[in-house]
């Protein structure tokens, strides 16, 4: 398979691999950031105002 | 605990320096810009003279406008924005100068190197080796300047800027690095170590990213610290910031593919590439209406603002040109759009648009803090925007009119398919002439908009005294009770999520590239990987959030757990095919090595920038079948090391030119292309003519060529100069022939290009069995 990598297409399998890998990522960040300590994000969001 | 006040001096005399930098290369290179669009509207403008001919005046514009311009301005606001975010001083006053004279030199000496024709002939990535030591060098110098910074920082957390940063200063320098590894051939000259697709993958990898992690993560950061100070109210929401960090991190590299589409290269790359690039619509979006939504409650201020003004027409800009990327990586999109002024008129809505538009801003808002005295004149600003604007509105409008009418006349066809509705490539370089010079005017409006700035910083700093800010902390030795607490480096690669990340994509490489007992393996650890993640995460959730907690403050962790992130993506890609791309793997056709002189030809070719109006790529598209022949093979150009693909059809591809015409045909096109094609906007090549053709290098450039893998046989010094003697003597011989009747001395780099273009397109036949063994 790997030396065929070169000259095949593998349509069908690699737009499910990008697929679930961003899905997979954008999932984890997003539960990531939405677990976010409301004071943690004010504290963060007010940095640039508090020089 | 025990707590004291400090004052911090904040070093804002290397955000001046950058910022008049930005100011002045900025307006250097715009102005070549314009220049070059009139090259193409009017052929004498290159004025017969190789310093300033498009093939070598399109680099400098480019890399001025990326690395001058840009790279100035994103200096200014990181040194700015990071000082004030982590509450302290930049470490090291020393090497805050070395980074900006250093990147002054760098930017000096590509503007003498580059007009001399001294290029890698690479996009982007023209500059010469010793010149790419420079830039890592300083590149290192900004980085350690950095860290040390943010070691030194009296605020724990570390806000999404400083994020961004982070992000850019670890991926430029891998994407630099490994796109500019070469074997020099003498002090000016180099060859890439890679070939063919492999360069061509690796050059996007970089050539892609360096719009991501350059042109965008840095304005990015400095768009999440400006606009909120602009704007007098925090960004809209941080949760959003966080998942556009990571987002971007982790989907855009892996995006590099798409401006390969139809071509040679590898199908699952380029399926990969086109589906990446159009989840990027997500994050790209995300971060846009952060941007916008930030200026809530502060829109009545856009109408006397121009600071405000030029964030929010940014960020507009921005949502577009992340808009129309994702649009133009869908296959048959690319089809029509790729090689077309659609693609100079995507870049430059990123570059004019959200760049240049996020630079006036923040100069329009540093100029009075950094100086102590309000702006010149606010109505002078607010003009400027204006006629930027305009300017930015007509050049994209025009380069989406002229792409998409040169894309389809390109592609017509006629008689069900089979004949070219438009077979001369001038007809349709004419066609689009008016739009070309409607570029002009619309980049023209732009630099004016430039100039005013200019002046307005000029009338501004004239007269006022430099002032550095001051802020106070107060400072707790001891951690405040409920806080995390920073986390080491062997924590961070024995977490739980580094170790199933990690195991994870271990097993799914081998299910992936393994044999048929390995796949099983591999498929089976990747499942058992993901259940026991799941089941781990499940019982001890508060572990996994402590660990998340720690890392964001924790810069060196953070930012190799980023490096990581962004380096997944194009370890994935590049290493399988630097592996198996091998002339031995190659079935179909195989690509035929130059002789010494075909050889010397190429790196005129490559010296006069060719590469930048013409492709060496027929895609799998049957127009451009239809048009220049048979569709290029991955083995065509197996040996081709810089590989010359392309990436814009100012004029016709050159694949398949070999034999196509007389060698009395190119001589002729060369002293003066209008006499063969009436109409065209090619640039005259008296010196060919006239130059001796320099083969003291030709032993050595042939010796690396063979050490990168082209079977060369050794030759000496004289067997160089013999080899290339007799080809040059058929070629002159042909040249003298009754009815062409041209002499010409057989040592003129004319004979030399001449050998190389006809070369184009041989290849060797490949016997499938002979390809086929494991």
């Amino acid at each position: 398979m790997f030396r065929r990598l070169l000259l095949e297409h593998w349509m069908s399998i690699f737009t499910l691999i990008a697929f679930i890998t961003a899905l997979s990522i954008y999932c984890t960040i997003s539960f990531r950031a939405l677990r976010m300590p409301k004071s943690q994000r004010d504290h963060l969001a007010n940095l640039p105002l508090n020089d | 605990m025990s707590a004291r006040t400090v004052t911090i001096a904040y070093n804002d005399k290397i955000v001046r320096q950058f910022l008049l930098a930005c100011v002045i290369w900025g307006a250097v290179g715009m102005l070549v810009g314009v220049l070059i669009a009139t090259q193409l509207n009017y052929w004498r403008v290159n004025f017969n003279l190789p310093w300033l001919t498009f093939g070598r005046l399109r680099p400098l514009h480019t890399n001025a406008v990326i690395f001058a311009f840009v790279g100035n301005m994103m200096f200014a606001g990181v040194y700015y924005s990071t000082q004030r975010l982590v509450k302290a001083r930049l470490a090291s006053d020393f090497l805050s100068q070395v980074h900006f004279w250093g990147w002054q030199l760098i930017i000096v000496a590509a503007a003498i190197t580059l007009p001399l024709g001294f290029s890698r002939g690479k996009e982007y990535a023209e500059l010469i080796w010793p010149i790419n030591i420079g830039v890592a060098g300083i590149w290192v110098v900004f980085g350690i300047n950095f860290f040390w910074t943010l070691a030194r920082r009296h605020e724990r957390t570390l806000y999404v800027a400083i994020w961004f940063y982070i992000g850019t200063i670890i991926t430029v320098a891998m994407l630099y690095i490994v796109n500019h590894l070469s074997i020099p051939t003498s002090l000016t000259h180099s060859y890439p170590i890679f070939a063919g697709v492999q360069d061509g993958l690796v050059q996007w990898w970089y050539g892609h990213n360096a719009v991501a992690f350059f042109l965008t993560t840095p304005i990015l950061g400095i768009m999440y610290y400006f606009v909120p100070k602009a704007a007098e109210r925090p960004v809209y929401s941080y949760r959003l910031s966080v998942i556009h960090f990571w987002s971007l991190v982790f989907v855009y590299i892996w995006a590099g593919p798409h401006h390969l589409l139809n071509t040679a290269l590898p199908g699952w790359l380029q399926t990969l590439g086109m589906t990446f690039s159009l989840m990027l619509w997500a994050p790209s979006w995300g971060g846009m209406l952060n941007g916008l939504l930030t200026l809530r409650g502060a829109w009545h201020k856009l109408r006397t603002d121009p600071v405000l003004k030029f964030f929010a027409a940014a960020v507009t800009f921005y949502g577009m040109a992340t808009f129309e990327g994702p649009l133009l990586s869908i296959k048959s999109v690319n089809a029509l759009g790729h090689y077309t002024d659609w693609i100079i008129g995507h870049v430059h809505s990123g570059a004019l648009g959200w760049n240049g538009f996020m630079a006036a801003g923040m100069i329009y808002w540093l100029l009075p803090r950094l100086w102590n005295k309000p702006l010149h004149s606010v109505s002078l600003a607010n003009t400027h925007f204006w006629v930027g604007t305009v300017g930015i509105l007509l050049y994209v409008a025009a380069m989406w009119t002229s792409g998409i009418t040169q894309g389809l006349m390109l592609n017509a066809t006629t008689e069900g398919g089979t004949l070219l509705a438009y077979p001369n490539f001038i007809e349709t370089l004419n066609t689009i002439r008016p739009m070309m010079l409607f570029r002009v005017v619309g980049g023209a409006l732009y630099l004016t908009g430039w100039f005013m700035l200019a002046y307005n910083v000029y009338r501004t700093v004239t007269g006022a005294a430099p002032v550095d800010g001051t802020t106070q902390v107060f400072v707790e030795d001891d951690l405040p009770p409920g806080e995390s607490a920073r986390i080491g480096l062997l924590a961070v690669a024995f977490s739980p999520p580094v170790m199933f990340s990690v195991l994870g994509t271990l097993f799914a490489c081998i299910w992936m590239f393994g044999g048929e007992i390995l796949q099983m393996l591999g498929l089976f650890g990747t499942i058992l990987c993901v259940i026991l993640a799941w089941m781990h995460f499940d019982s001890k959730r508060r572990n996994w959030g402590d660990w998340y907690g720690r890392l964001l403050v924790s810069a060196l962790p953070f930012s190799i757990l980023t490096f990581l992130a962004a380096a997944v993506g194009g370890m994935i890609q590049i290493i399988p095919t630097v592996l198996i791309n091998r002339a031995e793997n190659v079935e179909d056709r195989r690509q035929i090595p130059y002789t010494p002189l075909e050889l010397a030809g190429r790196d005129i070719y490559v010296r006069e920038g060719c590469y930048n109006c013409h492709s060496q790529m027929i895609r799998t598209l049957v127009p451009d079948v239809l048009r220049y022949g048979d569709y290029s093979r991955l083995g065509e150009s197996i040996y081709d090391h810089p590989y010359q693909w392309g990436s814009r059809r100012i004029g016709p591809d050159l694949a398949r030119v070999g034999n196509k015409y007389p060698n009395s045909w190119h001589y002729r096109h060369m002293e003066d292309p209008r006499s063969i094609s009436a109409g065209s906007n090619m640039p005259n090549y008296p010196w060919l003519l006239s130059d001796t053709l320099d083969i003291s290098t030709l032993a050595k450039k042939l010796s690396v060529q063979r050490t990168l893998g082209v079977p060369y046989a050794p030759m000496s010094d004289a067997e160089v100069a013999a080899a290339v003697s007799a080809q040059a003597a058929t070629i002159v011989a042909d040249l003298a022939q009754p009815g062409t009747d041209i002499k010409v001395q057989p040592d003129r780099e004319i004979i030399a290009i001449i050998a190389y273009l006809q070369k184009l397109g041989k290849y060797e036949r490949v016997l499938r069995v002979a390809a086929a063994k494991p």
